[in-house]
């Protein structure tokens, strides 16, 4: 089980890339509140509704993973293919953070954006609710990152354990966004710089993990047949 | 004019016309149930202190849904794969009830919440007499929770709460989603009509003084009345049609002419609604009501334009309305045939995928989508669409058709060369050519001015002491009492005052007069000593853009009733065909012959003096409309003069149509799919319902593309002047423009 620990840190570490990314959604919402209390409260919830999001989205994962699992069990061990499959992923995510490889720049089709009203419209009234929701959408975003660790949770092949594995990433990256959402940044552009590129590499690791692990219990019709989960030994 | 385009036009929230002419003036009327959530959520939120229940709902009930799909999928999970385990214990048992009750529990809230506003909007259509597939989709949606509950108190084996849920929700966001991409493809239009000030500074002067002290009002635009005075400052923009009174200023008015340049205007002149005071402060009388003015007359011809249906329109319309009621005479057929051989729970999932996976949203915004958006994004640009048609046949034209005076050309005529007397200085002749020509607004004085200008040393130039203009022939004019009078003028102005020509002279004017160009001669002490031979004046971009025509492989000609002589040198210039001494009969004759040959053709010109032709032609494009749009007999109008904006068009049409294509058979083929595997019973309501949602997310980016379409290139002169002389003074109206409503004196 070194991967909980891991994904924690990943998600801990990983934030930085959150504030690029989400932060502004954060300062918008520290934005309408009149006390830092009340800024506090409304960070909280802002995080728990993102959680919630990345724990629907680890929960279905890990049945989408079971139902591959019991359909195609006959050819090979689908949790340990996943979970290559996920790792390579991670790994890529990770390379392309800690720009050892590069991505062409995404191509700008100019197409709006449709879904930015229906979140805009969230993010910029102040009360309870719709902050918790303004989270719930923001977990929805597309991110390179999240889309890793739910690959990740389909390997899983268990409900429980992918909506836990996407909860743990989620709750990692809470310190760092709450903080931005509060006071700005606190830490200066190059202490961020050095915990990008560290958070980078942690998600390589994470990634090489699952790729290793995944490869132990890669089960070809013929082979000696590997008992059980990768993840649940 | 504009109330009777409000007639017309339809949706009150994203503007695109009504499925049907409601004439009942009861309330917004929406085109669609997004549209009719999107208009809640919007008033809302302008609303300050209100709550925001409708966005807010829709929230929550997406949050619920997820509850609801996890607990599902964790009976699933138990269901189907780990039933030996999870059942076997007492407490896992326990907690699969409660999973079942907490998925009621969560799922009659989203109910609540969504279905409530998709059966008024179904109500409010049947009420109009609109059979729309909303009303079935909320039947199948209490169906489905009915069941369940029954299924669920009575120890049944299946539920289908997850289904309602997200049947609504995927509705209600996939109709939402698509009222937000009408929305925007409307946007274009509804800034430009934004830019009109909402009040006007009314002026009362006081009797008499000159409008030395003057009574300032605010007030509403609507209320401005004919022949009231408005005060109009530096950096505003004029609200109403009018006519300087006192005043004068420099004024943007490429809004309106497409004219990139700004003009001055003096007391006398017209100005146009929309249009920007850059540094003056005026005094303007009003001429039109403000509902009339310039720019919503552009406004309102787009948004006509929009309203009369294309034939592709037409011919999807004419689907979806046996379409709508073969789909729920379908769904209610496999309804009951999935009951009879099954069991009603899945005669219940079938009709319900049918009715989603068939529900024809796709197919109805697939066409007038594109050609808003395609027609915003041309009035951005200064081009107007009469109607949606233009840009179907624009699409399919082969060969294009010019006019030449006024569209190949300026209209104006420049000095092509000038032969000075052997006796006489040429630096004499021009000056005083200049000198005389000053005096006259006649456009070949106005050429000689311009020709003469630079060449000579202006500080020599002694201007006559006395001028006399005679009409049709010239001017004459003594420069002092030591001199005899100088004749600048025609031919006949010559020999009627007994001037000779020799030499050069009569060479020249011989050889002037076979080539059919305009002249004009100097002359005094009873001979010509100078002669000036005229052209007129190509536009900047002719070549380039005839040349990019041809290029794309367009027939390209041009059409005239000018001398033959005179088009020769044109046609070596350009290098193209050119039908010469062609009665206005005989154009429509020659665009007959190219039909007959090349098939759809496009006729441009000024819009003035080939009226039929432009009518005669499939697509008519009339240029230089500038205010004045309503020109009927064009089915484009370009508001400026730039050439390069008919390639540009063509382009534009040419992506449209396949947009339009690719929308059409996009929708035609999901839904057929779609129909076939949702009836066979393979197809869940879940995914019927995200399938609708990216179908129309499909129809909609790919009809937003098109505003992507880049400009055309401006002319070289507007655009080195206007980077010079725009910049200065904008940047100081844009401060104003920003800044707070004026307030009353």
């Amino acid at each position: 089980m070194i991967e909980l620990p891991l994904i924690l840190v990943a998600g801990i570490l990983g934030s930085s890339h959150c504030i690029g990314m989400c932060g502004p959604f954060a300062l918008t919402i520290g934005a309408q509140a009149t006390s830092w209390k009340a800024n506090l409260a409304s960070q909280v919830l802002y995080t728990f509704g993102r959680v919630f999001t990345y724990s629907v989205l680890g929960a279905v994962a890990g049945f989408a993973g079971l139902y591959l699992q019991r359909t195609v069990p006959a050819l090979v061990n689908v949790a340990a293919v996943l979970a290559v499959v996920a790792g390579l992923f991670l790994l890529y995510q990770g390379l392309l953070a800690a720009r050892v490889i590069r991505r062409k720049s995404p191509n700008a089709t100019g197409v709006p954006c449709l879904a930015g009203d229906f979140f805009a419209s969230f993010l910029k009234s102040p009360d309870h609710a719709n902050v918790f929701l303004a989270g719930l959408f923001t977990g929805m975003l597309p991110c390179g990152l999240v889309y890793g660790f739910v690959a990740l949770a389909a390997s899983s092949g268990d409900m429980l354990f992918g909506a836990t594995i996407m909860a743990v990433f989620g709750l990692g990256t809470a310190p760092v966004m709450i903080l931005t959402g509060c006071g700005g940044s606190l830490l200066s552009l190059a202490t961020r710089k050095h915990l990008f590129r560290a958070a980078a590499w942690c998600v390589v690791l994470t990634g090489l993990v699952s790729v290793a692990r995944g490869m132990g219990f890669v089960e070809v019709p013929g082979w000696t047949v590997a008992a059980g989960c990768p993840m649940c030994d | 004019m504009n109330s009777d385009a409000q007639n017309h036009s339809g949706c009150d929230y994203c503007g695109l016309p009504l499925a049907t002419s409601q004439s009942e003036s009861d309330g917004p009327r929406y085109c669609c149930f997004g549209c009719r959530v999107a208009s809640a959520i919007a008033n809302e939120s302008g609303e300050e202190g209100h709550n925001r229940w409708t966005l807010t709902r829709l929230g929550l009930a997406i949050f619920f849904t997820m509850n609801v799909m996890v607990f599902t999928l964790a009976l699933w999970s138990w269901d189907v794969y780990e039933s030996d385990v999870a059942l076997s214990s007492q407490s896992a048992s326990a907690l699969f009830e409660l999973f079942r009750y907490l998925s009621l529990l969560l799922s009659s809230i989203v109910v609540l919440m969504l279905g409530g506003p998709l059966l008024e909007n179904a109500y409010e259509n049947l009420r109009h007499r609109v059979v729309t597939t909303d009303l079935l989709i909320v039947l199948g949606v209490v169906a489905a929770m009915l069941y369940s509950l029954v299924s669920l108190f009575t120890g049944g084996a299946h539920t289908y709460f997850e289904v309602a849920c997200m049947v609504l929700v995927g509705v209600t966001l996939g109709r939402w989603l698509e009222a937000t991409g009408k929305l925007k493809t409307t946007n274009a239009l509804r800034s430009l009509k934004k830019l009109l000030p909402t009040e006007a500074r009314v002026v009362e002067p006081k009797a008499d003084d000159n409008f030395q002290s003057l009574h300032e009002a605010l007030v509403p635009l609507d209320s401005v009345e004919i022949d009231q005075l408005v005060r109009v400052l530096p950096g505003e923009r004029i609200a109403t049609d009018g006519r300087i009174r006192r005043g004068q200023a420099a004024i943007d008015e490429q809004i309106v002419t497409g004219e990139s340049l700004p003009a001055i205007k003096e007391p006398g002149d017209e100005v146009f609604a929309g249009t920007l005071n850059l540094d003056g402060d005026l005094l303007v009388t009003v001429t039109a009501p403000a509902r009339e003015g310039a720019l919503l007359r552009i406004v309102d011809a787009v948004t006509k334009a929009a309203v009369a249906k294309g034939h592709l329109q037409l011919a999807a319309d004419r689907i979806t309305s046996w379409f709508v009621p073969a789909v729920i005479v379908l769904s209610l057929v496999a309804f009951v045939a999935h009951w009879g051989a099954n069991d009603l729970g899945s005669g219940l999932m079938v009709a319900l995928a049918i009715l989603l996976i068939a529900c024809p949203c796709a197919l109805g915004i697939a066409t007038p989508l594109a050609i808003w958006a395609a027609m915003g994004r041309a009035s951005e640009v200064g081009v107007l669409f009469r109607h949606g048609d233009a840009i179907q046949q624009l699409a399919g034209a082969k060969a294009i058709c010019f006019d030449k005076t006024g569209t190949l050309t300026t209209g104006s005529t420049i000095v092509d060369r000038f032969v000075a007397d052997a006796d006489t200085s040429r630096e004499e002749l021009l000056r005083i050519s200049l000198a005389l020509a000053s005096s006259s607004t006649h456009g070949l004085s106005t050429a000689i001015r311009k020709y003469t200008f630079d060449s000579v040393d202006r500080a020599a130039i002694s201007y006559p002491e006395h001028t006399e203009t005679r009409p049709g022939r010239g001017i004459v004019a003594t420069l002092d009492h030591s001199t005899g009078p100088i004749y600048l003028g025609s031919l006949a102005l010559m020999e009627e005052n007994g001037l000779e020509r020799h030499g050069a002279i009569r060479e020249a004017i011989v050889d002037i007069c076979q080539d059919g160009k305009p002249l004009a001669c100097i002359g005094w002490d009873g001979s010509v000593r100078g002669v000036f031979a005229f052209r007129e004046c190509l536009r900047d971009e002719t070549q380039a853009a005839l040349d990019s025509l041809r290029k794309t492989g367009y027939y390209v000609a041009v059409l005239t009733g000018d001398y033959a002589a005179r088009a020769a040198a044109l046609e070596h210039t350009l290098g193209i065909d050119i039908e010469t001494e062609l009665l206005p009969e005989e154009k429509l004759a020659a665009i007959r012959q190219l039909r007959a040959k090349f098939g759809a053709v496009v006729m441009v010109g000024d819009g003035i003096n080939d009226a039929p032709a432009l009518a005669k032609a499939d697509v008519g494009i009339a240029m230089g409309c500038g205010a004045d749009v309503s020109r009927d007999a064009a089915d484009v109008c370009l508001l400026g003069n730039n050439l390069q904006q008919v390639g540009w068009s063509i382009e534009l049409a040419k992506r449209t149509t396949t947009t339009i294509r690719q929308n059409l058979f996009w929708a035609f083929a999901y839904n057929s799919i779609g129909i076939v595997l949702a009836g066979v019973g393979w197809l869940n309501p879940i995914w019927a319902a995200v399938a609708m949602v990216g179908s129309s997310l499909f129809v909609i980016s790919n009809s937003l593309r098109l505003p992507g379409l880049g400009e055309f290139e401006q002319k070289e002169s507007e655009r080195t002047e206007r980077n010079n002389s725009v910049t200065s003074v904008s940047s100081r109206s844009n401060v104003r423009e920003r800044s707070s409503a004026p307030s009353t004196s």
